[in-house]
């Protein structure tokens, strides 16, 4: 095909824009032309520009709203959980302070013993000493998110504090397993089975831990959970849902 | 949290409208099944959560299915609201924004083919295209009312200004041409369904929408150019 041939198809293939990513030989092609040739690149980025303001200016088909309405009337009023998300009930501000009180009692044991062993860098110290401090911050906020971190079997192996508008997170957790072979644990947050990385836990006597700055791109939304596991394909070690 | 016994029920003993309520009272209220409700906050953000979608993903039908599901989302967990986390808006774009990430995942982290990337908070839209009509679209924009709070800058385009000018596009444009794009675009018409409904010869419908197109290119771009040179 020349540019003539290349333009036109990509002409006839505006309102069908899937067209272009099809795996069959002539969208192959067109791929490749479009790779190498600026104008062709050109012309098919100035139909997509237009498709865009068309779109845009279209906004959603009514068929949609139909639908959505549609499924909501079939589907009825849902069964509501109890929200467990930034809800200051006295039964999460009661396992806020347990929770803090148990993780500086926690933390104190482990720091004498990790201090005391001069295992890791001093850097790590100050690390376990900031990550207090912010749980600390964290836990007397009321708007902060909190959620026990467990195991398959349901049992509570840690917490976590976060807060959406400052994107603070504090993780502190007991008992994992000792990894062998380098491997560390990690914390991600994971949606729909996608994990991104949020960091290293850093280890300290008997306790990991991780707190900081999550990525401002980073959203928790609703069945989104947190999960610490060895890598992001890793069974999760303990894990928490927001 | 509302009363268990609230009625399922499009009005309220106050006789205020359900669409002059405050977004956190329809939360409340479709929390407690109401459609209603539900239905005013649809008619209430969609458009501006679809045109975030689009912006992400450059694909119409993808955008359609991120709002779709942002707002069975919203009905199935309108619980888990907390307004001292933000604004019903802002909950509604983080969830539309990770279901945009999602598909995007789903594609392979393609890039969007026209991501607006200024306007994109997602790594994975690598604007290796430098689109410009982004820049366009703020140049022209004002805040749309209603959603001030809105966490994502393209909640903010209003775009009136760009309607105006597509409909002006298409008013440019001759009949017969126009015809044709019409009922591909918006009647969503194969090109061999056209020339069935008009009873013309398929190359007679594909010459017309060709014209058609790169009258439309023309003028669009003439707006970006003027958007441009307007700042």
């Amino acid at each position: 095909m020349d540019h003539a041939d290349i333009r036109a198809w990509l002409d006839e293939s505006f309102f069908t824009p899937a067209a272009l990513e099809a795996d069959e030989p002539t969208a192959q092609a067109i791929r490749e032309h479009l790779a190498s040739c600026p104008d062709c690149s050109a012309h098919a980025a100035a139909l997509r520009r237009t498709a865009l303001m068309l779109d845009l200016a279209r906004g959603p088909s009514p068929q949609v709203r139909d639908r959505v309405m549609a499924t909501v009337r079939r589907v009825g009023r849902p069964a509501r959980v109890e929200a467990t998300v930034g809800q200051s009930s006295p039964r999460w501000a009661g396992l806020r302070l347990a929770a803090a009180v148990l993780v500086v009692g926690i933390v104190s044991a482990s720091l004498g013993v990790f201090l005391g062993q001069a295992m890791r860098p001093a850097d790590d110290g100050q690390r376990l000493a900031s990550a207090v401090e912010m749980m600390s911050s964290l836990a007397a906020r009321p708007s902060t998110h909190e959620m026990v971190l467990r195991d398959g079997a349901g049992n509570a192996g840690g917490i976590a504090l976060m807060s959406v508008e400052s994107h603070e997170v504090a993780i502190f957790t007991s008992g994992l397993a000792a990894l062998t072979g380098g491997e560390e644990y990690h914390c991600y947050l994971e949606h729909e089975g996608e994990r991104e990385w949020i960091g290293l836990m850093r280890q300290a006597g008997g306790i990991a831990f991780w707190a900081g700055h999550m990525e401002e791109s980073m959203t928790a939304a609703p069945d989104d959970q947190l999960v610490i596991a060895a890598d992001d394909d890793a069974p999760a070690m303990l894990s928490g849902r927001f | 949290m509302v009363s268990p016994r609230r009625r399922k029920t499009g009005t309220r003993l106050t006789g205020v409208p359900m669409s002059e309520r405050p977004d956190e009272e329809l939360v409340a209220a479709l929390v407690e099944g109401d459609e209603a409700a539900f239905g005013v906050l649809y008619d209430r953000y969609a458009e501006v959560l679809f045109r975030g979608a689009l912006i992400r993903l450059g694909d119409r039908q993808l955008a359609e299915e991120v709002l779709q599901d942002t707002y069975l989302a919203l009905w199935n967990r309108a619980e888990l609201f907390d307004r001292r986390q933000g604004s019903v808006i802002g909950w509604l774009s983080a969830i539309a924004r990770n279901r945009s990430v999602d598909r995007l995942r789903a594609l392979g982290r393609r890039p969007a083919p026209l991501a607006l990337s200024g306007l994109t908070a997602s790594a994975e839209l690598e604007d290796g295209a430098a689109d410009d009509a982004r820049e366009a679209l703020l140049a022209k924009s004002t805040p749309v009312s209603g959603v001030s709070e809105a966490v994502d800058p393209e909640h903010e385009l209003d775009m009136t200004w760009l309607r105006e000018e597509v409909d002006r596009a298409l008013a440019g444009i001759p009949e017969p041409e126009r015809e044709v794009i019409t009922l591909a675009y918006y009647g969503e018409l194969s090109q061999s369904e056209i020339a069935d409904r008009l009873a013309w010869p398929l190359g007679t419908v594909k010459t017309r929408t060709r014209r058609a197109l790169a009258r439309l290119r023309e003028s669009l771009g003439d707006l970006r150019a003027g958007a441009d040179g307007s700042r």
